[in-house]
This record gives structure tokens, C-alpha cells and sequence, in this order.
């Protein structure tokens, strides 16, 4: 293995100027090795990267610099002195604060309340002080945010704005972002990179770990990257770019397949073109409150319709209304001609609608059940799996099963294994296996490649792209560009729970689309809706 | 890797040692109590199993816990908490005796029309709250719970006014006629064809969850998310689980009032309705665990009689051994669990190229 | 109407204690249903102490018992992550037997009802006569005096405490209190000791407050019925104590209505309390939000 260490920052440095260093550090869970022997070294006012796959050992690095775990083997030093966290508490205390990837706010309690949980000191909560505090907080880093909201009232970007206060508010050593652009549009990740740098100018180290290689080089002084569970090097801000670090993070054998899936390079434009579309197989149309109707979405047969936005603008609700799952009173649903709006999952997946939600390890898989019953979940009332007149024959299950086993090349499976034994690769292939069984017409997936590796990310995304070639719509929602851009043959824009654009792959412009993730483009390929032109008539 | 089966098997497996635990345990109760453990046991033994009329008590004394288990079970499988097995049995016992004293026919016909009437009103009991829960929200447990106290002294106000037996003075009815009787199987014994009549509900709610039906209440109690994304209808599986269970729970009032007791009287339950609940999780959730369990809480409760004849031991006694026999086979299946998800973490059945999710979760 | 009220608060007051305990438990999401049987040993253990040590050391007792018998359903929740559900009744089960049988090894097996020394009501000269509310509030026993400074210390703490907002941030979000650096499990340790204290003293408002003996079983699901309260409260403390009070007034009003021979069988009128609470729980409806983690036992590194 290479030395971790970047040479610039580590011969000129004495060590006690480190902000954060972390020397040898490992850590096992079970049989898997999370991270061997890590050096990493952080000096006040860096803004570093992070990047890897995922199960390089990121987050399990990150929790440890945190106080979360407690490593195996190895030191973390803060301000050049040892420290042995027992708890997040004590690494607060020193000044080390992350802001998780996942909101770790109280829902029903307010913005102060949130932003000093945790905090020792006085007992008693003089709330008003607080609040008077947290607003100066917030105006010092020109964070735009009320203290006395009540935090479920907020949006997603407004949330994670009070997770970067509530650090600040703890202390500002090193300040660790996981992953914190996934829930952001273009303009708001400016506005975090800039907090980002005013920190890193007062002296705190920043550690960013991101998926989006374009903003870890456009933001960071340097970019490590992991893979395996170790460092594999450190490089400056002026070697990195994208394919470097991509390359780096899957090796070089893996590298020239990887980088399709990883940068959205790989443009099957030449196959796009010489494929016609077919018929339309579903329709959208938004209700409004003349009755009118307004055609949202068209997806014909023969395509894959990308749908980008960013987290939190209605991906959920979008793709359980089209699964049936829910029912959006704003919404008709045209299924291949047919009305389909007041028909369940049960009856839209017997004419054709298959659905892979998102995290499908617990929202379309019983971790709990065997393989074999997962795979038969869709259809475990049909007369061929039935023993007798009234019972489920198990037996036909399982054959079924190491069919579909086979066929899909799910690893590390018989029939009888619990799916919860699965790696998150392989569920995600149960999923696809039963979904894709009776050859659907309509295939919705949410963010298919969330916590796969490229490996499997890739083999998903093939899947798909077979499905497609064999003439049914594809509705992929992913709150991933790059995913959308490497898939779609047409692109539409999801923003605040309503479709805003829709444009041609071969037209779609990066800043086009994220002017409409963050609805600062109006939508200008279609008229107006009915509603907002009455209202303009009104003098 | 264990298949479906093995893994009930399993669970049926930790009942007996957990029993043993659980007698040990209780043998230090007793020596405080200044009795040798070994008489102790040895009671157990003698009233519980050791001769016919033992075992005839014993399987007397299991019958009503078996079906308010399994009546508690149904539910369970898809995550419900019926906790209105009591009262579902109370009125279930109630009509059952009305039947039994006011229709005058012979056996064939009484005892039928008692038998359906008793379930009728434990199905009409039981869902009460699971319509409460799927047309407003209320969640089951609490409605549940609170209506065992209305049917209960509902109950007792027919028993100390319209129903109550002339000149006794105790707030109870007349002795049922015989033709209401479940008639007698084994003779010189109270066993009667209300063991048959237990015997069939096993098997009915072992294969019920090996139909369709039954198959949607085990997902919905593994994963209510999957079970919405698959369209499962969980209002109406909601609403018949519970009618099936106060069906089973009402059978409990009956078979008792006609099979055993032939008369209903206040406080004639000592609370089978909830102690059935800990039957149910000691079985393991499955018709013939909990068909075991009962058979242990039986044998125990008997030999608990035996205990307060002979040793003049409080028969309280039962419940601390059955209390702890189960807490003990809880603590049994989950370390098992944990030690089984601990091997799953093992590599192999993680694609080499990347450690599994738990490591990044 | 005096004595009605007279009895109601009395008959309330037990039920006050197990309620704010099992409040204090299920906002930390550790499910009370095992409220019954803290309360069952705690009345037991009060009645057996006082025998021989008086009602101050039977109070005590009562207290030690109470919070043992959490700290057992604290490790069956926490520690061993059981069914919380299921462990409860387990243990409620548990504390019957236990209780029936000591029972009868201290005070002879079917002699039940020995009298024991307790606490008796303690008059308040002048505020005792305030008409109507005076003596229902004035003249009753320690335990009820003690409820008005417990119920404000309660509302203080979750409302205006540090720990108060750790507490609540255990029950709902404890992944996000992990990383506050507050200890989940600690505080969830911590909560349901407490919890099994103020049921315990509950117990012993029963069987040496309110009366002053020991009977088998002789909650009779007092401690089911303070849960309901908790949960028909919205787990809010002013408002549970207001059911327990709405509880304790249809207990009164059962034994007033057999002595002034009203025209109403008691039995019908002992269901008013559990009717009124489903039919306002159906009223309303899905409001009533629980904590968001009750029942879920917290590992680090799950969602």
C-alpha cells in the first residue's frame, strides 16, 4: 500500500497543529474488516474530502473520529493530544461535531430546543436567552434560519441548515459532513460550501465526505480516498479531478466499466437514437380544481423517463401513486388507456405495473422471510402455487425460488436463506428478480443505486436497461444526476410535488435542470396551468 | 441457515429447557416457603400427570388457557394485540349458558346452538375493537383491555339480577341442564368432547396460516411497510383476525361453563384471558407450541392444587412458575436470534468486493 | 357531592402515582404495561413492612419494591430487547403469584386482610373548610398532599429542564440523542426506575393510604387503568392526571350509588370510566401521538 500521507501536509507541519489525526486506526465488525490501520491527518483550515464507495469504511471512519465507536486498535489525537472517546459526548466536548447524512433532529420541538440538546450546563432551560443566542448563531454564519420554528414545520435544506448550526453551536475544532449536498439543490450546496470556507477561514477543519466527486474537487484542499476499509491515498486539490478520484476508489481493473456508472459518461446516444418509442403505456394528469386536467407526465413503451429533483420534493409520493400504493387525489393515472387511479397495487400489478421503491431491503423485502417466500410475495395466491384447494404450497415456492436464484445470479442465497443474510446488492436483486418475473409494462424504481457498490450498482442499471430494450416504460426517480443522465431517454424535473419539465435527453443541460430542482425556472414548455391563469384574470 | 420449519421447531425446542429452568428456580421458592423441593415436586407430579384423574385435571384445568393462546395467537401473527380475550370469553360463556339454560331440546341440538351462539358473541366482542382501529385509529390494545371490564360487569349484573338462581344468594345461575353438556369421553374423568372440539382448533389454526389469508397476516406482522406496498387490504385482515379470535376466545367460556363448571357465577374466570397471552408467547406463537405450553401451565396448575392440598402451599405458586417460564424462554429465543444474526454478518454472505451494509449503516 | 368528591380524590390518588411513573417510562419509549405489577408488589411490600416496621418503612419498602421490579423490565426492554408488550404481562403475571404466595407465607395462607398500621388522613385546619373542595382536597393523606409538588416537578423537568428535553429526545428520536452524546440507555434505565418508584408509592397509597391491608390480586388493574390514562392523556402529565381524577370520580360514584340506593346497578355504572375512554379515544381519533420510539428498543448503527 501507498503512504496515506500527503507530503506537503505532513513534513512541514509539526504534528500538535493537527486539528484531527488519526494514526493506525482500525476497526472490525465481526468478519469485516471496516477499517485497517487509517493515518489521516487534518490541519486547522482545511476543508478535506472523503470519498469512496460505499462500504469502503467511510462512515465507520467517520464515526469513530466522532466518538461514535471506539476503534479496535490505533489513536485519535485532537490538537496533537491522544483522546479515548467513550461517547460522542466527550469528542463535543473537544469540539469535533458531525452532521449526518440522515436528519438527527426532534420533529415536534423547536429549532433552539434541537440546537442545544445534548448540551450540559444549567438544568434549567431559559428558552428565550437560548433562542436570542442561536438567532446571533445563525446571523454570524449567515445561516438563514428561524430559532423558535418548529423543526417539522421545515424544509429538508432548512433542517440540515439547523443539524450545521447545532454544530457550530457545540464548537467549531473540526466540523465532519456526511454526505450533506444529497438533500440539496445546486444554489443551496453554494450556500453550504460557503459556510464551508467562512469555517475553514476562522481555523476549523472541515471533513466533507460526498459521492458527487465534481463538488468534493471543486470545494476541498485535498481529497482522500479509501476503498477496502483503507486510506489508499491523498491527493491535492490541484491532481484531483473527477476521473482520478474514480479510478483511485475502484482500482484500476474495475475503473474503465466503473466510470459509466459513476460520472454518467457512459452515452449510449448512438442506441438512443436508432430506438423509436412506442406506445404510450402511462399518463399523468394533474387535477385541478376546475377540473380540469393537465397531463404531468407520458411515459410510452421502449423508454426509460428519468425523474430528477432533489430529496424531499414528492419522489416518494410520485412513485406510490403510480404503484397504487397510495392515492393522490391530484392525480389521474392512465394505464395503457385505462383509468387505473382507483385500483390497488394488487390489481395494477395484474395489468402489468411492477414497482422497486426506494430502500427495498425493508419496504419490498421481509427481512425476516426466506428468499424463497420473498420471491413469491406479488403472486402467492396464484392457482399454480396452491396445494390443495386452500394452501399455499411452500414446496413451489422454493422450486420457483432456485429458478429465480439462478436466473439472477443472487449470490450467497438458497431458497431457505433469511433475506436479511443478504448483502444490500443481492436484495436489491430479489427485488428485480420478482419484479421483472411477469415481464411488466410499467417499471417504477426510486433510486435504484442508493447503497450498492459500483459493482452492483451496474448490474442494476443493465437490468434496467434490458427491460427497457425489450419494450416497457421504465419510471426511474433518482435524486442522483449523474444516475439520470446515464439512464433516461428523456428527463423530467420534480420540484414541491408537482413535475415542473420535462426535456429530451440530448437537450438536457446540467444548470437547466437544477434551475428547475430548485423551481427557479418557470415552466416554460407547456402553458400555464388553468388555476394560475384565472387568477391573473382577476383584477 | 435454518428453513422456516426448523426455526418453529427451534422455538418449541427452548420451551423445555426453559420449563426445567423455571421448575429449578421455583424449587427455592418453595424451600423458603420451609418445604422440601423434592415434596414439592413430587405433588407436582402426582397432581399434575400421575394418575388418570391427574391427568384428567390437568387436561381440564388447560383447556380454557389453550383457546384463549390461541385466540391470542391469531391476532398476533400479523402484530395485533388482542388483549380482550377475557372478556370475549366471559360473554362468550355468558350466552353459551343462556342457551344452555333457557333453550329446552335434546343434546344435538342444544349443545350446537350454545357452541355457536358462545362464538358469535365473542366474534361480536372481538370486533368492536378492531373496527375501532381500522375505521378510527384506536389503538387495540387500550380499547381491547377496557372492554374486558365492561364485559365483565355486564356479566355480573345479569348474574345478580335477571339471570341469578333462585334462593341461593350468590350471584350466580341455576345449574345448566344436562343436555347442554359437552358429553364425557373418558369415563370416571371430566374430560369430555371439548378436548376433541380443542384439538380441532389446533389443527384449524395451524393450517390457517398456511392459506393465503393467512400468509397476508404473517406479513402484515413482519412488516406492515410490505404490506401496504403489496396492497395487502390490512383494515378488512384486521378486522377478520379478530373475529377469529373472539370466536376461539368465546369457545373458551364455553367450553368451561359447559364442560367443566355447568354453571356461570361472578369472577368465574381467574383471568385465563391474560394468562393465555403468556401461554401464546411460551408456544412460541404456533398452534402445537402453544399447544405444549398449555400443557405445562396444566400440569403446573394442577400440581399446584395438589401443592395446597398437601403442603399447604399458596397455589399462587403456579403463576411465579409459569411467570418465570416464560420470561425465561423469551430471554432463550432472543439470545438464540442474536447469535444467528451474528452469523449472518459473516462474509461469505457478503459479496467480497464489498463488506455488507451493517458495516456503513 | 362533598364526600363524593371526598372519595373520588382519594380513590384517584393511587392511580396518580403509577400514572405520572408510567408517563415518565413510556416518554423515554419503554412501554408501562407492566405498571400493574409495580404496583402490585408495591402494595404488597407496604403492607407486609408496616406489619412489623410501621407505615413510614412500609412506604419505603413499597418504593424498593416498585423500582426492582422496573429494573427487571428495564433489562428484559433495554437490555435483553424482549417484546416489551409481552415481558410486561410476563412480569405482571409474575408479581400476582409472587405476591399471592409471600403473602401467605407472612400472614398464613387464606388469611388475608390482616390489619396493618397506615397512613390516615391528615386534616388541614382552615383550608379543610373551604366549602365543597375543602375536605376533597384538604383532608386527605400524605400521599394526596404529596401529588400537588411531584405533579409540578413533573411538568417543570419535561418542559423547562435539560434532562427533561433529553428524556423526550430518547423517547422520540434516540439515534439523534446518541449523537448528542446523551446515553440512550442510561436515561431509558434511569426513566423506568422511576417509573417503578412512583408506582410502587402508588401501591402503597392503596394498601396503606387507602386502606390498610393486603388482598391477592387487590389492584384489580389499577395499573392497566393508569396506563389508559397516560395514553388518553397524549402522554401529557396535567391531562393524566386529570383522567386518573375522571377514574376515581365513576369509582366514587359506584359505592355512593349503592348507599344512597340511586336506581342504578353499580355494575352497569363501574363501566362508565372504561366506556368514556373508548369513546373519546375514538373521538379523538389518530391525534393522540405516542412517542415516536416507544416500544423500540435502540441499538446504535439501526435506523
Amino acid at each position: 500500500m501507498r503512504s496515506p500521507t500527503s507530503a506537503t501536509a505532513s513534513e512541514t507541519v509539526p504534528a500538535t497543529a493537527y486539528a484531527l489525526e488519526l494514526r493506525q486506526v482500525s476497526k472490525r465488525f465481526g468478519a469485516v474488516q471496516a477499517n485497517r490501520a487509517i493515518d489521516l491527518q487534518i490541519r486547522p483550515g482545511e476543508i478535506r474530502g472523503l470519498v469512496g464507495e460505499n462500504g469502503a469504511g467511510k462512515s465507520t471512519l467517520m464515526a469513530i473520529a466522532s466518538g461514535l465507536y471506539r476503534p479496535d486498535a490505533g489513536q485519535v489525537l485532537v490538537g496533537g493530544v491522544s483522546c479515548d472517546f467513550k461517547s460522542c459526548d466527550e469528542a463535543i466536548g473537544l469540539g469535533i461535531n458531525m452532521v449526518h447524512q440522515h436528519v438527527m433532529l426532534l420533529p415536534n420541538c423547536t429549532v433552539a430546543q434541537n440546537v442545544v440538546l445534548g448540551e450540559r450546563g444549567s438544568q434549567l432551560l431559559r428558552l428565550r436567552e437560548v433562542e436570542a443566542a442561536v438567532e446571533a448563531l445563525a446571523e454570524q454564519y449567515r445561516i438563514a434560519v428561524d430559532p423558535r420554528a418548529k423543526v417539522e414545520s421545515l424544509t429538508p435544506t432548512e433542517r440540515q441548515r439547523v443539524e450545521i448550526l447545532t454544530a457550530l453551536w457545540r464548537g467549531r475544532t473540526v466540523l465532519i459532513l456526511d454526505e450533506p449536498t444529497s438533500v440539496l439543490g445546486p444554489a443551496d450546496v453554494q450556500e453550504l460550501f460557503a459556510t464551508m470556507r467562512r469555517l475553514a477561514g476562522e481555523g476549523c477543519a472541515v471533513i466533507f465526505t460526498s459521492h458527487k466527486l465534481r463538488e468534493v474537487v471543486e470545494v476541498c484542499d485535498a481529497v482522500s480516498v479509501m476503498r477496502h476499509g483503507e486510506l489508499q491515498t491523498t491527493v491535492s486539490r490541484e491532481e484531483a479531478d473527477p476521473d482520478v478520484l474514480a479510478t483511485l476508489m475502484v482500482g484500476k481493473a474495475l475503473a474503465a466499466k466503473a466510470d459509466h456508472a459513476l460520472l454518467g459518461l457512459g452515452d449510449d446516444a448512438a442506441g438512443r437514437a436508432r430506438r423509436e418509442r412506442g406506445a404510450t403505456v402511462l399518463r399523468v394528469l394533474e387535477r385541478s380544481r376546475s377540473d380540469d386536467e393537465r397531463e404531468e407526465l407520458r411515459v410510452c413503451s421502449g423508454e426509460i423517463l428519468g425523474i430528477a429533483g432533489v430529496e424531499g420534493n414528492g419522489q416518494k409520493e410520485l412513485a406510490d401513486a403510480l404503484a397504487g400504493v397510495t392515492r393522490d387525489e391530484r392525480r389521474r393515472i392512465e394505464l395503457a388507456g385505462e383509468d387505473v387511479t382507483a385500483l390497488g397495487p394488487m390489481e395494477r400489478a395484474a395489468r402489468g405495473v411492477a414497482y422497486v421503491p426506494e430502500d427495498p431491503s425493508t419496504s419490498a423485502l421481509v427481512p425476516a422471510f426466506p428468499v424463497s417466500w420473498n420471491l413469491g410475495l406479488r403472486d402467492y395466491r396464484a392457482p399454480a402455487l396452491r396445494r390443495g384447494r386452500w394452501f399455499l404450497s411452500f414446496d413451489a415456492l422454493r422450486a420457483r425460488a432456485t429458478e429465480a436464484i439462478r436466473a439472477f445470479d443472487i449470490r450467497g442465497a438458497t431458497d431457505a436463506t433469511r433475506t436479511a443474510a443478504l448483502s444490500g446488492g443481492n436484495q436489491q436483486k430479489v427485488v428485480l428478480a420478482r419484479e421483472l418475473d411477469k415481464d411488466p409494462k410499467l417499471l417504477t424504481v426510486v433510486d435504484p443505486s442508493v447503497g450498492l457498490d459500483v459493482g452492483a450498482a451496474q448490474n442494476v442499471h443493465q437490468a434496467l436497461r434490458a427491460h427497457r430494450d425489450r419494450g416497457a416504460a421504465i419510471v426511474l426517480i433518482s435524486t442522483d444526476l449523474d444516475e439520470i443522465e446515464a439512464l433516461s431517454d428523456r428527463i423530467a424535473v420534480l420540484y414541491r410535488g408537482a413535475i415542473v419539465g420535462v426535456v429530451e435527453r440530448a437537450e438536457a443541460e446540467r444548470r437547466r435542470l437544477g434551475l428547475l430542482m430548485t423551481g427557479l425556472a418557470s415552466r416554460d414548455e407547456r402553458p400555464l396551468p388553468e388555476r394560475e391563469e384565472a387568477s391573473h384574470e382577476v383584477p | 441457515m435454518k428453513s422456516p420449519r426448523r426455526l418453529a421447531d427451534s422455538r418449541v425446542a427452548a420451551v423445555l429447557p426453559a420449563a426445567l429452568i423455571a421448575l429449578a428456580a421455583s424449587g427455592g421458592l418453595v424451600a423458603l416457603a420451609g418445604v422440601s423441593p423434592l415434596d414439592a415436586y413430587r405433588s407436582i407430579w402426582s397432581g399434575g400427570l400421575g394418575s388418570t384423574s391427574a391427568l384428567g385435571t390437568t387436561l381440564v384445568m388447560l383447556l380454557p388457557l389453550l383457546f384463549a393462546a390461541l385466540a391470542f395467537a391469531v391476532p398476533f401473527r400479523a402484530g395485533l394485540y388482542n388483549i380482550g380475550v377475557e372478556g370475549q370469553l366471559y360473554l362468550g360463556a355468558l350466552s353459551s349458558a343462556v342457551v344452555g339454560l333457557k333453550l329446552h331440546a335434546p343434546t344435538y341440538v342444544v349443545l350446537p346452538v350454545a357452541v355457536l351462539a358462545g362464538m358469535a358473541a365473542g366474534m361480536a366482542w372481538a370486533v368492536i375493537p378492531a373496527l375501532l382501529k381500522v375505521t378510527r385509529g384506536v389503538n387495540e390494545i387500550v380499547s381491547s383491555l377496557f372492554l374486558n371490564y365492561v364485559a365483565i360487569y355486564f356479566t355480573n349484573w345479569l348474574l345478580a339480577g335477571p339471570l341469578e338462581a333462585p334462593n341461593i344468594g350468590v350471584a350466580q345461575t341455576s345449574i345448566i341442564p344436562d343436555a347442554a353438556h359437552f358429553p364425557v369421553l373418558v369415563a370416571d374423568t371430566k374430560i369430555t368432547y371439548a378436548l376433541l372440539l380443542a384439538l380441532v382448533v389446533v389443527v384449524l389454526v395451524q393450517a390457517l396460516f398456511r392459506t393465503p389469508f393467512g400468509f397476508d397476516l404473517r406479513i402484515m406482522g413482519a412488516s406492515g411497510k410490505v404490506a401496504d406496498y403489496l396492497g395487502i387490504r390490512s383494515g378488512r385482515a384486521t378486522i377478520v383476525a379478530f373475529a377469529i379470535s373472539g370466536a376461539i376466545g368465546g369457545l373458551a367460556g364455553v367450553c368451561e361453563v359447559l364442560g367443566n363448571q355447568f354453571f356461570l357465577s361472578q369472577d368465574f374466570s381467574p383471568g385465563w384471558g391474560y394468562t393465555g397471552i403468556a401461554v401464546a408467547v411460551l408456544g412460541g406463537g404456533v398452534a402445537w407450541g402453544i399447544a405444549l405450553a398449555a400443557a405445562f401451565f396444566g400440569v403446573i396448575g394442577a400440581g399446584a392444587l395438589q401443592m395446597q392440598f398437601v403442603n399447604q402451599l399458596s397455589p399462587s405458586f403456579a403463576l411465579v412458575v409459569q411467570a418465570v417460564a416464560v420470561i425465561v424462554v423469551l430471554l432463550f429465543l432472543e439470545w438464540r436470534s442474536r447469535g444467528a444474526r451474528r452469523a449472518a454478518d459473516r462474509p461469505e454472505h457478503a459479496s467480497p468486493a464489498a463488506p455488507t451494509e451493517a458495516v456503513e449503516a | 357531592m362533598t364526600a363524593l368528591l371526598v372519595d373520588a380524590i382519594a380513590a384517584a390518588t393511587p392511580l396518580i402515582f403509577v400514572a405520572l411513573g408510567g408517563l415518565l417510562a413510556e416518554r423515554a419509549g419503554v412501554m408501562s404495561v407492566s405498571l400493574e405489577g409495580y404496583m402490585l408488589v408495591g402494595a404488597f411490600a407496604a403492607v407486609a413492612v408496616s406489619h412489623t416496621h410501621g407505615q413510614w418503612a412500609g412506604l419505603l419498602a413499597a418504593a424498593v419494591a416498585g423500582t426492582t421490579l422496573a429494573l427487571a423490565h428495564a433489562y428484559l426492554c433495554i437490555g435483553a430487547r424482549l417484546n416489551q408488550i409481552v415481558s410486561g404481562l410476563a412480569l405482571n403475571l409474575f408479581a400476582l403469584g409472587i405476591t399471592g404466595f409471600v403473602n401467605s407465607l407472612v400472614f398464613g395462607e387464606g388469611r388475608t386482610g390482616t390489619q396493618v398500621p397506615a397512613f390516615s388522613a391528615l386534616r388541614i385546619p382552615g383550608l379543610a373548610d373551604i366549602p365543597l373542595i375543602g375536605p376533597a382536597l384538604f383532608d386527605q393523606t400524605l400521599f394526596t398532599y404529596a401529588i400537588f409538588p411531584l405533579l409540578a416537578a413533573i411538568v417543570i423537568y419535561l418542559r423547562r429542564t435539560r434532562s427533561g428535553l433529553a428524556l423526550h429526545a430518547v423517547g422520540e428520536h434516540p439515534a439523534a440523542a446518541d449523537a448528542r452524546g446523551i446515553p440512550v440507555n442510561r436515561v431509558r434505565y434511569a426513566a423506568t426506575a422511576v417509573s417503578g418508584l412512583l408506582a410502587g408509592v402508588g401501591g402503597a397509597a392503596l394498601s396503606i393510604g387507602l386502606v390498610s391491608s393486603f388482598v391477592e390480586n387487590m389492584t384489580q388493574g389499577r395499573g392497566y387503568i393508569a396506563l389508559a390514562a397516560v395514553v388518553f392523556a397524549g402522554w401529557r402529565p396535567l391531562l393524566a392526571v386529570a383522567a386518573c381524577l375522571l377514574f376515581g370520580v365513576a369509582d366514587a360514584a359506584q359505592v355512593w350509588a349503592n348507599v344512597l340506593n340511586v336506581d342504578v346497578p353499580f355494575e352497569l355504572l363501574a363501566t362508565a370510566p372504561y366506556v368514556v375512554t373508548v369513546v373519546a379515544l375514538v373521538i379523538l381519533g389518530r391525534r393522540g401521538r405516542h412517542p415516536a420510539a416507544l416500544g423500540i428498543p435502540y441499538v446504535r448503527g439501526q435506523r
